[in-house]
């Protein structure tokens, strides 16, 4: 069990917390044919958009309302409502997906009776979140909640019943999504994946150039998410949106990383499906089993510190510990309910120097975080496992999963290799002096 | 190059006082002025591109090493953008350090300003920064939080530097922040201090941002015609040698036309003549050492500046040579905006390739009128290119190298096109003379992969579609045979 630390520094110094916006934008890259558009003065749009490139190599669709001074203090409705007339028109998207910012929120525009006013066009849906508040995670699930109010089918008994909703969380990867969606389709399962970056933002090469992503939960799929006979969410801040479709039989997780919480995955989904765990899963467990074993002479008794957004800090830190790591330390950005429950002493709500400082008292050995923990990971001289958002100093970061037992391998075999790689396994010789020639 | 025809060779354009009106006419769109004047044309909602002022202002001055750089603002401004840039310090690295105040909701109904206070004070007395900048952003311009006065009680508290950059990111687009920036200096800094001695060869250079370590590439050839760089502004700078920038004898304003803006100030306060130059590019170069010669009128320093220059010229022609064979007949599209626009094709010229297509955003019509010398008239000129034009003019022009910003890189491989960035994030030094050399080695390298023939090949399974090998795949120079 963990006790919950916030920093208490009057300054953030290298920030681990990501805005809540850049959070929603990542949510509405995995809907088919949508355009973000963030309510905003062009620079947010022009800084989210160069990093979400750097993480995903990728083109990113990202536009914005483009808010002056002027515009900004006399009302910014007409340039919302020009920006998605324009965006509409140019990038011909199925859905238009507003965002608001700290901007918006600051000068107390009144968004959702602006976006009334609009009587044509294709539909456009309202994620109402700011940079002045929560994080990746919040304006992530915010933005999920946002597509399932507007676009999902109200639930009224008919059920599809060898159908699963499935809520992929903001720290999945586009293969870590793949992954939860094969598992759920082994046992016969149809899905609907919300949202689905696994097919648009995975990094692969279409035949001719589009300015929307290919791939993407469809509009039709939204529609019948809340027909499922299950919901499961992997993400504790998607409890939410579970229950806008499913009600209190929504299964929420925060993660399903490492033996136990894979276990538990595949244990829902037999008893979801009334089936038998198939003999593929079942053999990728075996080969878990078989890594942890072959890792623990590596892991065990290591001590390791975290800097990561809440689900992956509690996944990691599982799969870690079941390995024989002892987490030192654990940072992440955002609060969340789950976090007292980590196999650690403390959990702190900080930033990257928290992290810095941290791992070095805590001696650790390994730090687990995005490419922005390099430069501490190089001053403490301990390895760096890349992992989270933004990976931008390696390439693959769309194949950095954790997820089931497969990712956990994956994961698992990463971090035994960074101490592998790092550890300077000969001897030192002594120092004592020797008579004769050396 | 030497010996071959430059049509777009111009004597270095000396600047005046007098010339600032001009100076500022094209950057001056920014707070206030942007709304009134027609030439400042607004960005468009939904189809707006580039950064905004803060981010404009951030390129400008993160790059001073031993100054804490504080963001004032919602967690966005700073956490999207840290980390991104790739100037280089040969000392302190504080300036990597990513401060902000992550303002939050509470901030916006009391007010930033205690915080700012704190984050302020904390900052200083932690981390013992020679200075600290604070920038201002579009949350605490909108409600009036007073930065200034935060930043001279701090100061006075601190006993050190506290500089208030005041850019806003609705203020302006990057450019008018990369003017504020510099005007921020001027106000706050420059002038406050002198420096221990004077000679009569100190200059400053504007606008170099030590990009991947080019200073390193200008320096030792300023070394060798004894010019001294009293101030950089601000690539690899120290905050002290900001203080005295007043006492150059001439300012270099490298690629930037918002910082013109500066030199021109420098030279109506304190006298500094100025010039404008570029270092990309074998004729720029040389045509950027002799206009220090000519701005500091000294004969002495022309002579030995046309010594250095046929000596150095001659060293990279010979070097260029087989690159420039290697490159004959390769076509490219540039696509970057500004001052950076004519100087880059020039230095693409160089190794050899030949520029079907450039950007002409953000460029003035002087910028313009040089492009069209280098290019001949029929240039096809880019006004503003989104992906999709780009990748059409590549495919049109029969280009093979799509030569621009990072945020384009991934256009480029999406039309399986070869890419070469040019642009502040990439991790190659292209100035000076050696800098042409290097930019031709890695346009070199980049055309010799095969990939982008390879992935244009339909999968043998697809229909109608013989199998065939490749043809002659390229090797980079130094690894033939
Ligand atoms: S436009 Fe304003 S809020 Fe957005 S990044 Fe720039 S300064 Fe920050």
């Amino acid at each position: 069990m963990a006790t919950i630390v916030a920093s208490s520094k009057p300054v953030t110094v290298d920030p681990l917390r990501h805005s809540a916006p850049l959070g929603a934008v990542l949510a509405f890259l995995g809907v088919a044919r949508c355009m973000p558009l963030l309510h905003s003065s062009q620079g947010c749009a022009a800084l989210a958009k160069v990093l979400l490139t750097r993480h995903f190599r990728e083109t990113i669709p990202l536009q914005t309302s483009a808010l002056s001074e002027i515009t900004t203090i006399l009302g910014s409705g007409d340039s919302l409502l020009a920006g998605i007339d324009t965006v509409a028109d140019r990038q011909q998207p199925e859905l238009i997906a507003v965002i608001t910012t700290g901007l918006v929120d600051a000068a107390g525009e009144d968004v959702r009776r602006t976006l009334r006013l609009r009587t044509a066009g294709p539909p456009v849906v309202l994620a109402a979140v700011s940079d002045l508040g929560g994080g990746l995670e919040q304006g992530y699930c915010a933005a999920v909640e946002a597509l399932i109010a507007e676009l999902a089918l109200p639930r009224n008994g008919v059920s599809i019943d060898d159908q699963v909703t499935l809520l992929p969380g903001p720290v999945l990867t586009p293969l870590d999504v793949e992954e939860l969606a094969r598992t759920a389709q082994a046992f016969g399962l149809r899905t609907v994946v919300l949202p689905d970056s696994s097919r648009s933002l995975d990094g692969h090469l279409d035949a001719d150039w589009d300015p929307l992503l290919s791939g993407g939960t469809p509009l039709s799929a939204i529609a019948a998410a809340g027909r499922s006979a299950a919901v499961l969410a992997l993400g504790s801040g998607l409890a939410t949106a579970g229950r806008m479709l499913a009600g209190p039989e929504a299964w929420t997780v925060p993660h399903a990383v490492g033996l136990d919480a894979s276990d538990a995955l595949v244990a829902h989904l037999a008893a979801v499906a009334g089936r038998e765990v198939p003999e593929a899963l079942r053999h990728w467990r075996s080969r878990l089993t078989d890594g942890l074993l072959d890792a623990s002479g590596v892991l065990a008794g290591r001590r390791v510190a975290l800097a990561l957004e809440p689900d992956l800090l509690s996944g990691v830190a599982a799969l870690l510990t079941e390995a024989g790591c002892h987490v030192v330390t654990a940072i992440t950005p955002t609060a969340s309910d789950h976090l007292g429950a980590m196999p650690c002493d403390e959990v702190v709500i900080g930033d990257f120097e928290d992290a810095e400082d941290r791992t070095r008292d805590g001696g650790a050995e390994l730090l687990v975080a995005s490419s922005h923990g390099a430069a501490a990971a190089r001053r403490l001289g301990i390895p760096l496992l890349r992992l989270g958002f933004p990976v931008v100093d390696r390439l693959g970061a769309q194949h950095l999963t954790s997820v089931g037992y497969r990712g956990s391998l994956r994961l698992l075999f990463a971090a035994a290799n960074e101490l592998l790689a790092a550890r300077d396994l000969a001897p030192t010789p002594p120092t004592t002096s020797r008579e004769g020639p050396c | 190059m030497t010996g071959q025809g430059s049509p777009g060779r111009t004597t270095v354009r000396v600047g005046s006082a007098a010339g600032r009106a001009d100076a500022g006419g094209a950057e001056s769109c920014s707070s206030g002025e942007s709304a009134r004047r027609p030439s400042c044309p607004l960005p468009t909602p939904g189809a707006a591109s580039g950064g905004c002022a803060y981010d404009g202002s951030a390129i400008t001055l993160v790059p001073v090493a031993d100054v804490a750089h504080l963001v004032h603002g919602p967690i966005g401004c700073v956490g999207n953008s840290w980390e991104t840039r790739g100037s280089l310090s040969s000392g302190p690295t504080l300036y990597r350090r990513a401060f902000t105040t992550a303002m939050g909701e509470h901030d916006v109904i009391f007010g930033g300003e205690a915080r700012l206070r704190e984050a302020v004070l904390d900052v200083g007395r932690r981390f013992r920064p020679a200075a600290v900048f604070v920038y201002l952003t579009c949350v605490p311009a909108l409600i009036g939080d007073d930065v200034e006065a935060i930043c001279r009680d701090a100061a006075a508290e601190l006993g050190i530097p506290v500089v208030p950059v005041l850019a806003a990111g609705f203020a302006g687009t990057k450019n008018a922040g990369n003017r504020l920036g510099g005007a921020a200096l001027l106000t706050h800094v420059i002038g406050t201090a002198e420096p221990s001695y004077t000679t009569a060869y100190d200059v400053n250079l504007i606008g170099e941002y030590n990009i991947a370590g080019e200073l390193w590439q200008i320096q030792p050839l300023l070394d060798r015609l004894g010019i001294r760089v009293l101030s950089r502004i601000s690539g690899d700078a120290r905050y002290a040698e900001l203080t005295w920038a007043h006492r150059a004898k001439a300012s270099m304003v490298v690629c930037s036309r918002a910082l013109l803006s500066l030199a021109a100030d420098l030279q109506s306060q304190y006298g500094v003549p100025w010039f404008e130059g570029s270092f990309y590019g074998v004729r720029a170069t040389s045509e950027a050492l002799r206009g220090f010669a000519q701005v500091l009128g000294d004969p002495e320093l022309a002579d030995r500046t046309e010594a250095v220059v046929a000596e150095q010229e001659a060293r990279v022609a010979a070097r260029l040579t087989p690159y420039r064979q290697r490159l004959a007949g390769v076509r490219a599209v540039l696509y970057t905006g500004g001052v950076k626009s004519w100087s880059m094709v020039a230095a693409l010229q160089d190794t050899g390739v030949e520029v079907v297509a450039t950007g002409t955003t953000k460029s003035s019509p002087d910028d313009v009128t040089r492009i069209r010398g280098l290019l001949g008239a029929d240039a096809q000129l880019i006004e503003e290119g989104n992906p999709r034009d780009l990748l059409r003019i590549v495919r049109e022009s029969g280009a093979t190298l799509l030569a621009a910003g990072g945020r384009n890189r991934y256009t480029a491989m999406k039309g399986r096109v070869a890419f070469l960035d040019v642009n502040q994030e990439r991790h190659q030094a292209y100035a000076g003379y050696d800098g042409v050399v290097a930019l031709a080695a890695e346009i070199d390298r980049i055309l010799s992969s095969p990939v982008f023939d390879r992935v244009r090949r339909p999968p043998p399974w697809a229909a109608g579609t013989p199998s065939r090998t490749l043809d002659n795949p390229r090797v980079p120079l130094g690894l033939e045979g």
